[in-house]
Parts: C-alpha cells; sequence; structure tokens
C-alpha cells in the first residue's frame, strides 16, 4: 500500500481536532474518526496514533482515563484538557498560515 | 509540569507499559472485528489488521521515547560498555586509575589542609570584622606583626571606625606547683580582648571581675596537663611568679589567640608583676559597622601619623590593618601561608598533568578504533552518540580514580599526625568537611572533563571516508587526533617542567641550609635558660654567673662552658638601635642584634677572631665599657675604615646603652631570614659581667658519650640556688636542625609531586608512542620494504615524541618570568627565573622523555617488513 507521509505535527493537530468535537474518546475512535476526517487521504500507519497520543499526554494536551465500551472492552479513553484546547487553537493558527502562504507560492502568477 | 509527568511516568515504567500494549491490542482486535464485518475471513482479519497497525514493537520503543529520559538509558548502556571495553585492558585501566587517584587524591588532602588554615572562619563572634593592626616598619623588617604601646593607646583613644581595640604581649611567668618550677608561655591582654574575640570559655567567665590582685585565664592544654581538668578550678589560686593568682576561667581546647600555643592570659594590670604597660603588643580591634577595612586603615594611619610626626624614624613607620584569620596564620608562622600556596599550586599542576594524561591516552586509544568508530557511523550511529560513549569511557576511568583518590586523601587526612605538625596554628585541626567534599567534587569534575571530553569532541569530528579508506589500506594518518595529543603532551610537559624548576629552586634552598658555614660549631652543645629575677643585685647576679661557670669547668667530660644572652641559631627577631659616636644619630636603622657573653663564649662556638681581642676577665662592671662587633657590622657601618677603636651604642625598646668601645672584630654568624634563607647577622657582643642580665643561656659542651649533659648543669644551678625554676635543656644541634626542618620537609613533598608529575607524564608519552607505532606497524614495514633504514625509522618516531617535548619546556621558560612574578610575589625565595634551576629542570625532563621515547622508537626500527606486511 502506497503511503503518504504524514507532515510533522499534523497527527497530533488531528488528534487535537478530532477530540475537541467528542467528549471523550478511545485510540481505535480516534483512529476512525481521523480516517474519516482526512477523507481517507492521510492512510497513516495506524500505530503511529500511539506515541503522538503519548506525546499528548505528556505535554498536558489529553488527559485519559481507563473505562468500558459497549462491548465491555477495557479501554483508555481519551479526553481534551485546557490546555489542550488552548493548543489546537494554536496549531490551527499556525497551520492556516503556513498554508495560506503555501497557497500563495502554488497560486498561478 | 512536564518534567514531573514524565518522572512520574519514568516511576510507573511497568505500568504505563503494560497499559500501551493492552491499548494497542485492544486497537489491533477492534480493526480485525471490523474487517470481519465487512466480510473478511476471518483468519486474514487478524494478520490485516496488523498489517495495517505496523510494527508494534518499533511503535511501543517510539511511545517510550517521548517519556522516557533516553540519554539516562544511554548512558547506562555506554558506562556499561566502558567498564568492559576497560576490562579487556586492565594494566592501560589500572595506569589511568592510578593517575587520577593521584592527582585527586594530592589535591583534595592538601585541600584539607589550606581550608583549615586559610579558609575555615576563625571560631570567634562575626570573625571576619575581627582585624590586628601593627605598624609596617615592624613588620617588613621583622615579619613580626606589633605596634608599640603608645600606638595602641592612641588608637584606642582616637579611632572611631574600629572598637574595642585591644592589645595582646607575652610574658614568661613560673608556675610553682608545690616545689616544682616550671615556665609557661602567657599572653597579657587588655580587658576588651575577650569581648572582641566573642569566644564564650568553657569553664568561667573570660572577663575581669573587678578585683585587684592577678587574674588567670588558663588554655585547656594548661587546665588538662598543670590543673589536672580539675572541674572546680575556677575561683583557686595558683602560684605564678610567687603571687597567687585566681583562675578566673578555661578557654575551650578551639580556642586560637595569640600567642600561638599560650597557656594563660592574664589581663593588663593583673599579670603577676602588676604590669600596666608592655613594650611591644599585637593590636586586635572588631570594624565597626558597615566600614570597609581600607577607611579603618586611614583612619589608623592618619593617627599613626600624628602621633609619630616628630619621631627620628617615624618616614618609613605607618599603620596597617588586615583580617585577623590572615594575620594569626602569619604569627604562627611566617612561611606557613606561602609553604601552603606553593603546594597548593604545586598539586594542582599534578592534577593537571594528570588529566592530560588520561585524556591523552584515551585519545590515543580512540586513535586506534576510528576504524570501528567509522563503522559504527557508517551504520546510522549518530555523532552526539559517539562523543558520549568516548566520554563515558573517560568518565568511567575518572570517576573510578577520583573515588580511590578521595578515599585516599581522606585516610590521610584521618590518619596523620596534623597536630603535631609544628607549623600549623594552635587549635586548627585539619579535618574532612563539607567544603572539602565540595572541592573533592569540583577537582573530579575538571578531571572528567579534561580526560574525558577533549578525545570526545575529537572522536565526534572523525571524518567516515579517510578512516575507512586509509584503514583499510593500514595506513593510518589520523592527524586531528595526533595533534591534539601533541598539544596535550607539551602542555603536560610545560606544567612539569614548571613544577620541576620550582623544586630545583626549593632544593637548591634547602641544599645551601644544609652546607652553608654558619660562622659557629654547634656539635655536642647543650644548652638551657636560666632566669635570676629574684637576685635583684646585679653584683648578686655576676657573682652567681662567675660561680655556674667554674662550676661547669670542673665537670669531667666538658671542654668547654659559656654564658650569653642566647646562643646561636636563632631567628633575627630583637631589632636594636646602634648609633655610632660622632655621626648623625638619624642616620642609624633598627637592624643590630646585641648579645652579652662570658670570656668563653667565643671559644665555646669556635668563632674566629678577626681584629682586636676578646673580652677577658678585666672587662667587668667598674672598667670601660666595650664591645665586639661582627664582621658584616664593621664593614656596613664604618666603610673603608677600622672599626677598633671606635665608639658605639644600642638601643632596645628605648633603653639606651652606654657608650662602648669596639675592641675586637669577630667572624660573621648566620640567622635565617624568612624567606629561608642564610643571612649574615650584625651582631654587637658586651661583657657579660658589664651588663648584668636577669635571664641568660648557658651552654656546655661535651665530650662526646659523656655523662647526660643536661642533667649535669641542672644540677650546677641547683646546688647554687635550688630556687631557680627548671627550663627545657636541648642541644644548639636540634635547634639547627629543626630550623631546617621546615625548608626540607616543603621541598621534600613538592619533589614528590614534580616526581610523580614526571613519570604521569613520561608514562604517559610513553604510552601514547607506543599506541602510535602500533597503529603505523604496517606503514613503517612498507618503508623498510622500499628501503629505509632502521635509524630512519628511530628518528621518524624520536622526532614524533620530542618535538612536543621540547616545545612543552620552551612554552615553560617561556612562561617562567611571568610566574616568577607571581610567586614572588608571596615566596620571595622562589626564583623561578632562575637560569641554572630551569637548565636543570629542562635537562631532568629531557633525559626522563629520551628514556620513554626510546623504547617506542626502538620497536618501530625492529620492525621486519615480512611481517609487517603479511599482517595487513
Amino acid at each position: 500500500m502506497s503511503r503518504d507521509e504524514i507532515p510533522h505535527g499534523l497527527l497530533e493537530l488531528l488528534i487535537l481536532r478530532t477530540l475537541a468535537r467528542a467528549k471523550q474518546m478511545h485510540g481505535f475512535e480516534i483512529a476512525e474518526a481521523v480516517r474519516t476526517l482526512s477523507d481517507d487521504v492521510l492512510r497513516v500507519e495506524e500505530g503511529s496514533l500511539y506515541p503522538a497520543l503519548q506525546r499528548l499526554l505528556v505535554g498536558g494536551a489529553l488527559e485519559a482515563k481507563w473505562g468500558h465500551t459497549e462491548e465491555n472492552h477495557r479501554a483508555r479513553y481519551y479526553r481534551l484538557t485546557a490546555k489542550g484546547r488552548r493548543q489546537l487553537d494554536q496549531e490551527l493558527a499556525r497551520y492556516r498560515r503556513v498554508s495560506a502562504a503555501i497557497e500563495g507560492v502554488l497560486r498561478p502568477a | 509540569m512536564r518534567f514531573w509527568r514524565r518522572l512520574s511516568m519514568l516511576f510507573q515504567r511497568r505500568r504505563v507499559e503494560q497499559d500501551l500494549a493492552e491499548e494497542m491490542r485492544l486497537h489491533v482486535h477492534l480493526r480485525a472485528k471490523q474487517l470481519e464485518r465487512d466480510g473478511a475471513a476471518p483468519a486474514s482479519s487478524h494478520r490485516e489488521a496488523q498489517r495495517r497497525f505496523g510494527n508494534v514493537l518499533s511503535l511501543q520503543d517510539q511511545s517510550r521515547d517521548v517519556w522516557l529520559f533516553r540519554w539516562l538509558e544511554d548512558l547506562l548502556q555506554d558506562l556499561r560498555f566502558a567498564l568492559r571495553t576497560s576490562a579487556r585492558r586492565p594494566a592501560f585501566t589500572a595506569a589511568a586509575i592510578a593517575t587520577i587517584a593521584l592527582g585527586v587524591g594530592a589535591a583534595t588532602a592538601v585541600f584539607s589542609v589550606v581550608d583549615a588554615v586559610l579558609l575555615r572562619p576563625l571560631p570567634y563572634r562575626d570573625p571576619h570584622r575581627v582585624i590586628v593592626i601593627w605598624d609596617r616598619a615592624q613588620r617588613d623588617r621583622e615579619g613580626q606583626t606589633v605596634a608599640s604601646f603608645e600606638d595602641f593607646e592612641a588608637y584606642r583613644r582616637g579611632a572611631e571606625l574600629v572598637r574595642d581595640v585591644s592589645a595582646a604581649g607575652l610574658i614568661r611567668p613560673t608556675l610553682n606547683d608545690r616545689g616544682t618550677r616550671r615556665k609557661y608561655l602567657a599572653g597579657v591582654v587588655s580587658a576588651a580582648t575577650f569581648d572582641v574575640l566573642g569566644t564564650a570559655a568553657a569553664l568561667g567567665t573570660a572577663r575581669l571581675s573587678g578585683g585587684e590582685g592577678c587574674a588567670v585565664v588558663v588554655s585547656h592544654s594548661f587546665w588538662t596537663t598543670a590543673l589536672f581538668a580539675d572541674a572546680a578550678v575556677i575561683g583557686r589560686s595558683i602560684d605564678l611568679d610567687g603571687t597567687a593568682c585566681v583562675v578566673q576561667a578555661v578557654m575551650p581546647g578551639s580556642f586560637r589567640f595569640y600567642p600561638k600555643r599560650a597557656d594563660m592570659w592574664f589581663f593588663l594590670g593583673h599579670d603577676p608583676a602588676g604590669r600596666q604597660r608592655l613594650p611591644y603588643v599585637v593590636i586586635f580591634a572588631r570594624l565597626g559597622p558597615h566600614v570597609r577595612l581600607a577607611r579603618a586603615v586611614a583612619e589608623l594611619q592618619a593617627i599613626h601619623a600624628s602621633l609619630h610626626a616628630g619621631d627620628d624614624h617615624g618616614k618609613d613607620r605607618a599603620a596597617d590593618a588586615d583580617d585577623a584569620q590572615r594575620e594569626l596564620t602569619y604569627l604562627a608562622s611566617s612561611t606557613l601561608r606561602s609553604t601552603l600556596v606553593v603546594l597548593f599550586g604545586a598539586v594542582v599542576a599534578l592534577l593537571c598533568i594528570a588529566s592530560l594524561n588520561v585524556g591523552g591516552l584515551l585519545l590515543a586509544r580512540f586513535a586506534h578504533r576510528q576504524r570501528e568508530l567509522a563503522v559504527r557511523m557508517a551504520l546510522g550511529c549518530g555523532s552526539g552518540r559517539i562523543i558520549r560513549q568516548i566520554l563515558a569511557e573517560g568518565m568511567a576511568l575518572s570517576l573510578s580514580g577520583a573515588v580511590l583518590g578521595t578515599c585516599l586523601a581522606a585516610a590521610a587526612v584521618t590518619c596523620l599526625p596534623w597536630d603535631h605538625a609544628g607549623e600549623l596554628p594552635e587549635g586548627v585541626t585539619v579535618s574532612l568537611n563539607v567544603p572539602v567534599a565540595i572541592f573533592a567534587v569540583l577537582v573530579t569534575g575538571v578531571a572528567v572533563l579534561v580526560s574525558g571530553l577533549v578525545p570526545a569532541l575529537n572522536g565526534a569530528r572523525a571524518d567516515l571516508r579517510p578512516s575507512l579508506a586509509s584503514a583499510a589500506r593500514g595506513l593510518v594518518g589520523a592527524g586531528g587526533s595526533l595533534r591534539i595529543s601533541r598539544w596535550m603532551i607539551m602542555t603536560q610537559v610545560a606544567v612539569s617542567f614548571v613544577v620541576l624548576t620550582a623544586t630545583v629552586v626549593l632544593a637548591d634552598s634547602v641544599l645551601h641550609l644544609e652546607t652553608t658555614s654558619l660562622g659557629f660549631r654547634t656539635e655536642n652543645i647543650t644548652t638551657t635558660h636560666v632566669d635570676l629575677a629574684k637576685y635583684a643585685d646585679s653584683q648578686a647576679r655576676i657573682q652567681f654567673q662567675d660561680a655556674l661557670l667554674r662550676k661547669l669547668q670542673g665537670l669531667p667530660g666538658v671542654t668547654s662552658s659559656a654564658i650569653g644572652s642566647f646562643f646561636p641559631p636563632y631567628r633575627e627577631d630583637a631589632m636594636e638601635h646602634l648609633e655610632i659616636r660622632g655621626s648623625d644619630p638619624r642616620h642609624g636603622v633598627y637592624d643590630v642584634l646585641s648579645c652579652a657573653v662570658s670570656p668563653g663564649y667565643f671559644d665555646s662556638l669556635e668563632t674566629r677572631l678577626l681584629r682586636g681581642r676578646l673580652f677577658n676577665d678585666h672587662d667587668r662592671l667598674g672598667a670601660a665599657p666595650v664591645a665586639i662587633v661582627s664582621e658584616s657590622l664593621a664593614n656596613e657601618y664604618f666603610p673603608g675604615r677600622d672599626a677598633l677603636g671606635e665608639e658605639i651604642r644600642v638601643e632596645q625598646f628605648s633603653r639606651t646603652s652606654r657608650w662602648m668601645n669596639i675592641v675586637g672584630v669577630v667572624a660573621d654568624w648566620k640567622h635565617l631570614e624568612w624567606d629561608a634563607r642564610w643571612a649574615d647577622s650584625r651582631l654587637v657582643f658586651q661583657p657579660l659581667a658589664q651588663s648584668a642580665d636577669v635571664a641568660f643561656d648557658v651552654a656546655i659542651r661535651a665530650r662526646p658519650g659523656s655523662a647526660d649533659s643536661g642533667r649535669a648543669i641542672r644540677r650546677a644551678i641547683v646546688s647554687l640556688d635550688d630556687s631557680i625554676p627548671n627550663e627545657t635543656i636541648h642541644t644548639l644541634d636540634s635547634e639547627v636542625a629543626e630550623m631546617r626542618a621546615y625548608p626540607r620537609f616543603r621541598a621534600l613533598v613538592i619533589s614528590f609531586f614534580a616526581l610523580a608529575g614526571l613519570v604521569i607524564t613520561a608514562t604517559g608519552l610513553q604510552g601514547t608512542l607506543h599506541q602510535i607505532v602500533s597503529r603505523r606497524i604496517p606503514e613503517f614495514g612498507l618503508r623498510r620494504a622500499t628501503g629505509a633504514q632502521s635509524g630512519d625509522l628511530f628518528w621518524l618516531v624520536a622526532k614524533q615524541g620530542g618535538a612536543p617535548v621540547l616545545a612543552g619546556i620552551l612554552a615553560g621558560v617561556a612562561a617562567a618570568p611571568a610566574l616568577a612574578r607571581v610567586s614572588g610575589s608571596f615566596f620571595p625565595g622562589l626564583r623561578m627565573a632562575d637560569p641554572a634551576a630551569m637548565a636543570l629542570g629542562a635537562l631532568t625532563l629531557v633525559l626522563a622523555t629520551a628514556c620513554t621515547i626510546a623504547f617506542p622508537a626502538w620497536r618501530a626500527a625492529r620492525v621486519d617488513p615480512v611481517t609487517a606486511l603479511r599482517e595487513e
């Protein structure tokens, strides 16, 4: 399967964006949401979600709590903290700035 | 916050990893379920889910990196690797550890003494505000931190920036304990002294209680030895100089004050004689709040100047003051401070050499492993990782060395008998404490950095391609690391050279102390002090002296006997003013020493008469006053004319002698200057029978093997008067030996450090060259095969080793004048720029390194082209 490299930091942004809409989600739900959100364009190696989650946890953007799924599997649920919300805003603003700049470069003269 | 989260995760490492693994398992499970729902076969769905998930182990690793302190893990791994590598080369490892241990151990041990003597605050209240005030003229010329009593009174009345001005002088009272008499050393202090210091007494209170009579504060050692640690001693009377003195207080054992090794202190006006003033005193004071020392000194100088405005000798006199700690050290021993500074310099130099040495050896070893490093870098190992690994090897070695060294230093500090090291001020205890521990850690840090960082940084610069390519050919230049090796050897040689030169200078001065003819002979002469204070009449004293000499002369085995104010050797400390009749008295300088002697004095000491005559039995009280002077005095005060027949007089403590006619000139005596050199003394001798001194020394020269001379002298004295106090009996030989002991000890210690430095430098050079030669054996084989002679190869290696040695020596020579200025400022005897000493230092280094260069060079010369090329 050919795989598009995911730009650095974008995965984190997608996770934050996903969690901002939902109350709390476990890893598989986040993976599915990211897939839908990105229209399947970003076919990420699914497991790379987990190091990203760890980074966000250590950074204090997320908090995690163990709970049970509807099928009664034990799962770790993640939710956004206040700090995570601020980080999302900053990342989005930065992303828009960068992508606008790239747009400007690519626009035919 | 982030750090704490990481740390808490690190501590719950097991749980965190289990959580992660469970999460990942769930993900794969749910994905497989979903694929099945979408119609995949159950068998393949799990495989597909795993494939889509990716490499679980690698992902777990990546997650772990997020919170793990990766470098710590790496460091531990590197250390383990370093230990394994070191264990494979036990000889190298042992040598490196021993080198660092020597450097760190010596530095820490010497620092513990420096700390105890120079850095640790005195046990006074607010110790850094206690100062000592002195007269600059007195101190410059005599090395005595004293001032006159008039000065003291003027400061006490006039000084506003310093408070609690107090004075201390010294006397020698005799304790009469049920018939046994012994002399002790006592300080006489003004009432405020103990308040200035703020040291509480161990028993009683060290304050004047208002009584009229004699009151004494005793030292802890006097209390334990002479008063048998009597707990109820306060208020008891003891007999000192025939006066009943009430014991006021016992000071604690740690109390340090002037005079050094004082047994007791009296308050001024309350000593056994009830003295109200002293000729010379050490002045202590406390700086006022927020007053800087410089301002206080300026005020004291103004007071001093107005007091001495009309003086004849006022022009080179001025008040000066400094921190009490510095001055008490100076009072205890004028050379202690400089000795410590010199020693400390030597051990720091040794530490430098040791660290550079281990660094150099590691560098050479890594140059040897360049190929291994290059391969590892080619396989993707980051250069940071390589640096860390090299650093870890250096650290493993130097840390073990430092720990061993610190243990050795601790053993030295706790086991050596510091209490008996005579030069240390009283009450100073050398011990391991927090500052010493901090110093040891710092020193270790330096050793680790120097020995590890230099090779590490160099290793990181390693360029892949040349090393790999040249390694393949077996012709390794390893230019960069060689250049640094050379620099390190050069620095070691330069430092080694400086220490060697200092050693030669000190050893030379010791040799000078040992071999110089002093102008007198001390063999088999035994002496003791006699105090005739109870003989008020001078005629009675003279009779006693005559009778004593007659008695001693008649003893079996005694070849000569004599009496004098003092016997040599002596440190020139009593400074008297010489005046010549008919010349301007203002030209006189306080630099002569007078001594009253019996007629047999010069014969006993075998001092030669140069001109005129010696004293005889006719030079008595009623006869014309006469004097004999030493040759250097005659030459200096009577240049170009004969001193015989001239009239002189001496003035000491404002007591002036009568005019005396010079009747003889004797050969010079030498005394020990404070920078440990003998110098000619300017001496004036007077007949004993014309001066009738109260206290004097008596000495006899006995044939070797005759009965106990000390006992014989004592018996002779007691047979004349059994109330005269016992004084210590000693031989002049032992006094000369004692004077020579400190310079000799100092030279011995520094030569030990110099030798250690030399050995380390030489072995380091040998090790480095050895590794270079091992690396170049194939190249040498090729050279031999293409026609090079073995002599050519020998010189090739010899030049490689010799060049940095010569460069190091040149650097040392170039630095010598600057070092001489620095060392000369605190230790005038250390003439670092002495060409002969430098030549000898250089020669020693060249010889020592030549031996160590010759061996690897010889090995290179012996390379067999066939074997060498086959090795490739």
